[in-house]
């Protein structure tokens, strides 16, 4: 299987399969087959690698010593800044380390300069970490909260979105919404609901989680005011993530989280902030995750996204149109493996979802996740806790790492079980 | 179903490993609270049925087929056998603690196989191959209601409240293993307890000791305890050399010895132990030691407690310490079954 580089240059996917060590693994003498990616994707060993130099070679605070180690921390995690910020189309000091995805978007949530009455518009399809941090600003401010009902085949609804936000009369001042959905691998217009959203004089904050591996991600193309990703899905280490905006809409936030980095000078009474972005990042950061968030977009854009997104939507195509053959089985969201991304999410008539994904597992090394994906709120509204999806979904989510073979295994695995 | 053997199993494992502490505690949760649809949790129950059915459908589709779709009634099943043997080992361990054998109190209970007592030791006894004597006729239970006790050496304390009838015999393992335990049980319960001790001739070369004891426990009863005591300590070979035996009485401080051999051999004598043989031979007992205590027979050398236990002056810890742990289990499951239920 030949994987095209942006360049035109053929790679092989059984070569890359060897950069990630971890699809060599046998469990009871089996290889074993990862379509979690949606949760947590794989690294290559170039993040590692990277990441051990730093404990090795430069295991230095950046940015505060004058001596040599920390002058090289400092060096590459400024370094690392700039490439991750360019693969986002943004500048680099318009990005902000945080923890992970939810963190960013935690960030928005306290430091953006809400006033009381004002409004956050979301879909109903929101992931736990894009809908609490504002739920929680409704029990703690007079900030409101209101949500986009989707349309068809639970695709995004143009139509209702104008309506509301034209029926809140320039209230809405954020529109914080998931870009690709985790239950489904819809995508959404984002590009058209950044323009709508502006001319109500609304910022769009855009939760890039699951885009962001298979997807060209860039804030001025997309037109969007603020982006959260965690590097974790995008090839990265665990306990990194970023928001990355514009110097302009990060010079109108708030500060949040103080301390250490995040000032010029202070006295016993006052302090003068830090300039941007290290004005968001209080205490010593996450070196080491950093580096390796730079590896990790390096590879990607190595690999080519546009490579990976067409692969992994083939991968879907391959499943979707496998498992439709089958008798009890639906899946959710829109029939077009296409428009689902690298997400497959599905139920089998009958059979408990966890059960299933267990079965895939200790049958056969097949690794799905099964549930209610951490968008409870979706699987709570009415008319789904009475549908086929009440007890949640089987996922399963391509990574470009991903083959065929692997595909077809999992189908008939599925076919295996559903016959039960 | 299912959460409930794990509930078990995981339990008792708990109690040595964290692990599956964790795991009993989330099959608690899986049997008393009626789990509501967790959508980003996993049901113990639903990840063991996975587990056993996965495993199973790889090594035989048919049975683990058969598993898959027959799962809440096959775990019924072993919930049902579980319980079973649960209810058999406390029942086991109950009858351990108070009769020193896993099945109960009669003499065939006392002989059968015990898990706590694998080897037995507790029910071993020394057989009779005297002629003179008629033990045990098959089947029958021990018991001293219509022996004449009063023809053999007995101590009675102040205040009596219990008996103690004591079968042994000096040159056998057994008698010498639970001796300690009889002393120890004399010294404690010396106020109360009346002790009977019939020495059981196992072979007729041993009956002229009996004679000796009947002669030295009317000349003088501390003698004969010391005596007796001083038996029970010689090595059994010493024992059974009469020569030695008789040094031994003659070492007894101011007693005349050969006035005992005289009255050993005479004819009252005799029908003293002509008549003691009589009695021995209607009590059913096998062999040595078996003790009496207020009727119960326990066959073989058993622990203090089980003795003890069977005094009218014992206060019954166990039982109470068994009800009220009993009762507080109980409560505990009303308790999460009626208030901690989630709606
Ligand atoms: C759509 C979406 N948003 C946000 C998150 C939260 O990401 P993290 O847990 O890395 O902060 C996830 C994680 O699965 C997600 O899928």
């Amino acid at each position: 299987m030949i994987l095209e580089s942006l360049f035109n240059k053929k790679v092989e996917l059984t070569e890359l399969r060897k950069d990630f060590t971890v699809l060599s693994r046998q469990i009871n003498n089996k290889p074993i087959v990862y379509f979690d990616n949606a949760c947590m994707s794989l690294r290559p060993k170039r993040v590692l690698e990277v990441m051990e130099e730093y404990y090795n070679k430069f295991p230095g605070c950046a940015g505060r010593s004058n001596h040599t180690i920390s002058n090289e921390v400092g060096k590459a995690v400024d370094e690392s800044r700039e490439k991750i910020a360019k693969f986002f189309g943004a500048d680099k000091h318009s990005i902000i380390f945080t923890k992970n995805c939810t963190e960013a978007i935690n960030l928005i949530a306290n430091a953006f300069p809400f006033k009381s009455g004002d409004l956050v518009l979301t879909t109903d399809k929101e992931h736990n970490s894009n809908l609490l941090p504002w739920l929680r600003l409704e029990k703690k401010w007079e900030i409101k909260h209101d949500w986009v009902e989707s349309g068809v085949k639970n695709e995004f609804s143009m139509d209702n979105f104008i309506k509301k936000i034209t029926e809140y009369k320039g209230k809405v001042k954020l529109v914080s919404i998931v870009h690709t959905s985790n239950i489904d691998g819809v995508t959404n217009p984002v590009k058209d609901i950044a323009r709508v959203a502006h001319r109500h004089g609304a910022k769009v904050l855009l939760d890039c989680a699951q885009s962001a591996q298979h997807q060209e991600i860039n804030i001025k193309k997309l037109g969007v005011d603020f982006i959260a990703v965690s590097s974790h899905k995008l090839l990265g280490p665990n306990g990194v993530g970023a928001l990355i905006s514009t110097k302009e809409n990060l010079e109108q936030l708030n500060m949040f989280l103080v301390g250490g980095e995040t000032v010029k000078d202070s006295t016993i009474v006052d302090f003068v902030p830090e300039d941007l972005p290290e004005r968001f990042e209080a205490g010593l950061q996450n070196y080491p995750g950093i580096i390796g968030f730079a590896a990790a977009v390096e590879y990607l854009e190595k690999v080519g996204i546009r490579n990976i997104h067409k692969h992994v939507v083939k991968l879907n195509e391959i499943a979707s149109k496998g498992l439709s053959t089958l008798k009890g089985i639906t899946i959710l969201g829109p029939k077009d493996a296409e428009k689902r991304s690298g997400i497959l999410s599905f139920v089998i008539k009958g059979k408990n979802v966890h059960e299933v994904s267990l079965l895939l597992n200790n049958m056969h090394n097949i690794m799905v996740r099964s549930g209610a994906h951490c968008v409870h709120s979706w699987f709570n509204k009415e008319e789904n806790k009475k549908s086929l999806f009440k007890e949640g979904t089987i996922r399963a989510s391509f990574g470009f790492y991903n083959t065929e073979e692997e595909v077809e295994k999992f189908v008939n695995a599925v076919k295996e079980i559903s016959e039960l | 179903m299912i959460c409930f053997i794990a509930l078990i199993i995981f339990g008792i494992l708990g109690i040595f490993s964290a692990t599956h502490r964790k795991l009993a505690l989330e099959a608690f949760d899986c049997v008393f609270r009626k789990i509501t649809l967790r959508k980003c949790h996993t049901g113990l129950d639903i990840r063991l049925k996975s587990g056993i059915t996965g495993k199973l459908l790889l090594k035989s589709p048919k049975t683990g087929k058969f598993v898959y779709h027959h799962f809440e009634f096959i775990s019924g099943v072993f919930t049902i056998l579980l319980i079973g043997s649960l209810i058999w080992s406390g029942i086991s361990g109950y009858n351990y603690y108070v009769y020193g054998n896993c099945n109960g109190a009669s003499v065939e209970d006392q002989q059968g196989l015990c898990i706590f007592d694998p080897s037995g030791d507790n029910a071993q006894i020394s057989s009779c191959d005297n002629e003179d004597l008629q033990l045990q006729t098959e089947g029958a239970e021990p018991n001293i209601e219509e022996i004449e006790l009063s023809l053999f050496p007995s101590y009675k304390p102040n205040l009596k409240k219990d008996t103690l009838v004591y079968v042994g015999c000096y040159t056998c393992i057994n008698t010498r293993k639970v001796n300690p335990t009889i002393n120890e049980l004399m010294v404690r319960n010396k106020e109360t307890l009346e002790f009977t001790f019939i020495h059981l001739p196992l072979s007729k070369d041993q009956e002229y000791l009996s004679k000796i004891e009947n002669c030295l426990f009317i000349k003088d009863k501390l003698k004969f305890w010391e005596f007796h005591n001083s038996l029970m300590q010689m090595p059994i070979d010493d024992v059974k050399d009469s020569q030695k035996v008789l040094s031994l009485l003659a070492e007894i401080k101011d007693l005349d010895n050969t006035e005992i051999i005289k009255c050993s051999e005479s004819k009252a004598s005799e029908d003293l132990f002509k008549k003691q043989l009589t009695e021995i031979s209607k009590m059913n007992v096998e062999g040595t030691p078996t003790i009496f205590v207020n009727q119960q027979a326990f066959i073989g050398p058993k622990p203090l407690r089980v003795y003890e236990r069977q005094l009218s002056t014992n206060t019954d810890w166990f039982g109470i310490g068994l009800v009220s742990l009993g009762a507080v289990i109980v409560l505990i499951m009303l308790y999460f079954a009626i208030f901690r239920r989630e709606k």
